[in-house]
């Protein structure tokens, strides 16, 4: 009987042991098989960097040389997590016309519920072959642990630098190489409700004084003047300050603070930084209440009327045309600072990058490249289904006809704010990312008192310093 | 002699697969941890060795000060409220002979709601717009009705914790219940035949019986404490102004939003350290009050 219980442990111990050994052999087999799909993906896709959709029969033969051995080559790509009619949207503007430019190969869009399961997939060496991220500072991260490809040599190939516009494209640089493509442009607006403007007579100012005298007018009538609220995301801040930073100091303030010429404790930009701590305690700005309004209460505040104003970028706009299609509204620039004039902040709103340890990279950037050169595809994802338009120079707002006309009229702001060069800085895309955690963490203690303007622009300047000394500073047009 | 050596080593291996997997899951990651926290590392690439650079620079981060202070108060909280208030209810529920079970359910229900999920609804409660501020300019209460529960930093974390609270409870007086049910009949009967009142059956019978419920809920209720991240995380996500930063979020932000992995690491040295410390300390308090959990 000891002796039947001594075999049935060691048979125990035997089979856990033998059981993990077999996990760490499937995937050492999985690396080989990558390995040997890295050799069958080889593709030359030279042809399809043409533009246009027509050209998917191109990009389709490439797919079908890679495949020539007779395996489907497997590619996937990262998205974000989305509800089941986000799904159905981009299966319809993505995942199929994908499917049918690369009839060979098995793509696969796959989403990750939370940016850690991503990360830890990465730096475990696995991760999809082209990753969907936040920004370039999101992708310098990447970069720094050399999990994201240069994409030089792709770039050169597909000339994609003649493609986007500069601010977006060279934003995209990290350490002077290119590791990322921008997917979406997005700016920092002024969102008017035109029903509660109409019933109380107030016209939408164009200056920084009439925006002021409208606040006060809007407070006595009993109204919030600028909605704002960051409750269940203390970051949000980061829209404000943004804002003020480049509206009410200037766009070019901003670069000379960033590349050294200046400091941000110097006047100007101080100054700005005053005016939004100010106008948040007069309580024109989220009536001394943001800290518990959430960023949906915000677009309800608004649609519903308590307010007449939002501060909040474009990507607001298809939320507020899904939720709330009786609401009347516009989206303009910034009221004006008369000597600074018209500025629109922009961000890039997200980055393609290609996975470093990704055995497909060529044909990654291949559908890369279809996916910025397919512009018929991308035209009726952002009529049909708002998506954001790629920052490309090609861009035609006139495809756009039929679309919803607020969003029509948004996308033409974007695109004359770019033609004309009034083009201000989001913290997400142009800041260095230590600073922008430090101004996102403490903004809510200037507006709070726990904290002053000087000792927070003071801090925040060591982080701009410490960004030039060790040259990870983000490029600035 | 040789015999009985080899019949020890039978029981070893029974326990050798559960030995290999803890091994595999806690304790490499927990050593790893503790390696990690030696390096400057954004949780992806190469990391660099730096000695205890990271530990120098906790001690100067106010931050990390905060988060400690912060969880310190959330642990006073924890350590009386619900525990006196899962307590009394346990006594009371114990002495019922109908719906014992429909109340046991109902004080439960709040324990088994996703944190996710009562956070949300929490947070809408405590909006100023519509939450419960509207009821109270209802009653013409002015002064509750402008209470900015998660938006005022002086209040926002025992907001917070009171919303913690009121999933937590439930859960303790369950604990305390069972336990009341398994103190031996007979001893409040003797109790009763020496003349005890209700109290004195209380301060004599009960409470030594559940001694060792009282001393593992302590423990729990401590380390606990100093780990958790959820309704803070979802309520307020360490704001406003880092008045409800805690260690457990803070550790978080550095490991995923600042990409400080190894900085991160170092803090949950840290508190890991933090946590030993009080768990031995309670284990001293409990022994000398009579309430060792042995």
């Amino acid at each position: 009987m000891r002796n039947m219980k001594k075999i049935l442990a060691m048979c125990l111990a035997g089979a856990m042991v033998f059981s993990m050994t077999a996990c760490g052999g499937g995937s050492s087999k999985d690396s080989s098989n990558a390995g040997g799909e890295t050799q069958s993906s080889t593709a030359d896709a030279g042809t399809a960097a043409d533009t246009g959709s027509e050209d998917a029969g191109t990009v389709a033969e490439a797919g079908s040389e890679a495949a020539s051995d007779g395996e489907r080559t497997k590619l996937v790509i990262s998205c974000y997590l989305a509800d089941d009619n986000q799904v159905a949207v981009r299966e319809k503007y993505i995942d199929e016309p994908l499917k049918e430019a690369f009839p060979d190969v098995d793509i696969e869009i796959k989403m990750y519920a939370d940016r850690q399961s991503l990360q830890v997939e990465v730096a475990g060496g696995a991760g999809p072959d082209i990753m969907d991220l936040d920004g370039p500072t999101d992708v310098a991260e990447f970069a720094k642990a050399d999990k994201v490809l240069d994409l030089g040599e792709y770039a050169e190939k597909y000339g994609w630098g003649d493609m986007f516009y500069d601010w977006a494209y060279n934003a995209s640089y990290y350490e002077g190489k290119l590791y990322s493509l921008p997917t979406a442009f997005e700016g920092m607006v002024m969102y008017y409700n035109t029903d509660v403007m109409e019933e109380h007579g107030w016209e939408i100012p164009g200056t920084k004084d009439e925006l002021i005298a409208l606040m006060k007018e809007v407070q006595e009538a009993g109204l919030i003047p600028i909605t704002f609220g960051n409750a269940e995301y203390q970051g949000a801040v980061d829209w404000l300050y943004s804002t003020f930073l480049s509206c009410y100091a200037g766009p070019d303030v901003v670069k000379d603070i960033m590349e050294g010429r200046a400091k941000i404790t110097d006047d100007p930009a101080k100054a700005s930084i005053n005016d939004m701590v100010d106008w948040w305690k007069e309580g024109y700005i989220g009536e001394k209440a943001s800290q518990s309004v959430s960023t949906m209460d915000m677009n309800a505040f608004f649609s519903e009327g308590r307010t007449p104003m939002m501060i909040n970028g474009t990507w607001a706009s298809s939320g507020l045309l899904a939720t709330y299609p009786e609401c009347n509204w516009v989206s303009k620039m910034m009221p004006q600072d008369e000597e600074i004039g018209e500025v629109l902040p922009f961000a890039t709103a997200g980055a393609y990058a290609i996975n470093a340890n990704s055995p497909n990279a060529d044909l990654a950037a291949e559908v890369l490249n279809y996916l910025f050169t397919s512009l018929d595809r991308h035209y009726d994802s952002i009529r049909e289904a708002g998506y954001q338009p790629y920052p490309l120079e090609t861009f035609d707002v006139g495809e756009l006809q039929g679309m919803d006309p607020k969003l029509l009229d948004q996308y033409t702001l974007l695109m004359d704010a770019q033609e004309k060069n009034q083009i201000g800085f989001c913290s997400w895309t142009f800041f260095p990312s230590d600073m922008r955690v430090y101004m996102n963490e403490n903004v809510d203690g200037l507006f709070l008192d726990m904290l002053t303007v000087d000792e927070f622009l003071e801090e925040s300047q060591k982080f701009v310093d410490q960004a030039l000394e060790n040259g990870t500073m983000p490029v600035l047009p | 002699m040789k015999t009985v050596k080899k019949g020890n080593i039978v029981p070893y291996l029974f326990i050798l697969p559960a030995f290999i997997i803890h091994a595999c899951i806690v304790t490499a990651p927990s050593l790893s941890t503790l390696v990690m926290s030696l390096f400057e590392w954004n949780g992806m690439g190469n990391a660099k060795y730096i000695g205890f650079n990271n530990f120098k620079e906790i001690f100067k981060d106010p931050l990390v000060k905060l988060a400690v202070v912060h969880n310190i108060e959330w642990l006073l909280v924890f350590i009386t409220v619900p525990l006196l208030l899962g307590f009394v209810v346990a006594i009371l529920v114990s002495q019922l002979r109908k719906c014992q079970m429909f109340l046991r359910t109902v004080y439960f229900v709040p324990y088994v709601i996703s944190a996710a999920v009562a956070g949300r609804i929490w947070t809408a409660y405590m909006n100023p717009y519509y939450g419960v501020n509207q009821v109270f300019a209802g009653f013409g209460w002015e002064k509750l009705s402008k209470m900015q529960y998660l938006g005022n930093p002086r209040i926002a974390l025992f907001a917070v914790a009171f919303v913690d609270n009121w999933h937590w409870w439930g859960f303790i007086m369950v604990l305390f219940l069972g336990a009341l049910q398994q103190v031996d009949p007979t001893l409040y009967e003797a109790a009763k035949v020496d003349g005890a009142n209700r109290f004195q059956e209380l301060i004599h019978v009960s409470i030594p019986g559940i001694r060792q419920t009282i001393a593992f809920v302590l423990i729990m209720t401590i380390m606990w404490s100093f780990l958790t991240f959820d309704y803070v995380y979802i309520m307020t996500n360490g704001g406003p102004a880092n008045a409800t930063e805690i260690m457990a979020t803070y550790i978080y932000k550095n490991a995923f939003v600042k990409y400080r992995a190894g900085y991160a690491n170092a803090l949950c040295v840290i508190q890991s350290g933090i946590c030993i410390i009080l768990y031995f300390l309670q284990k001293y308090v409990s022994k000398l009050g009579g309430m060792d959990d042995e």
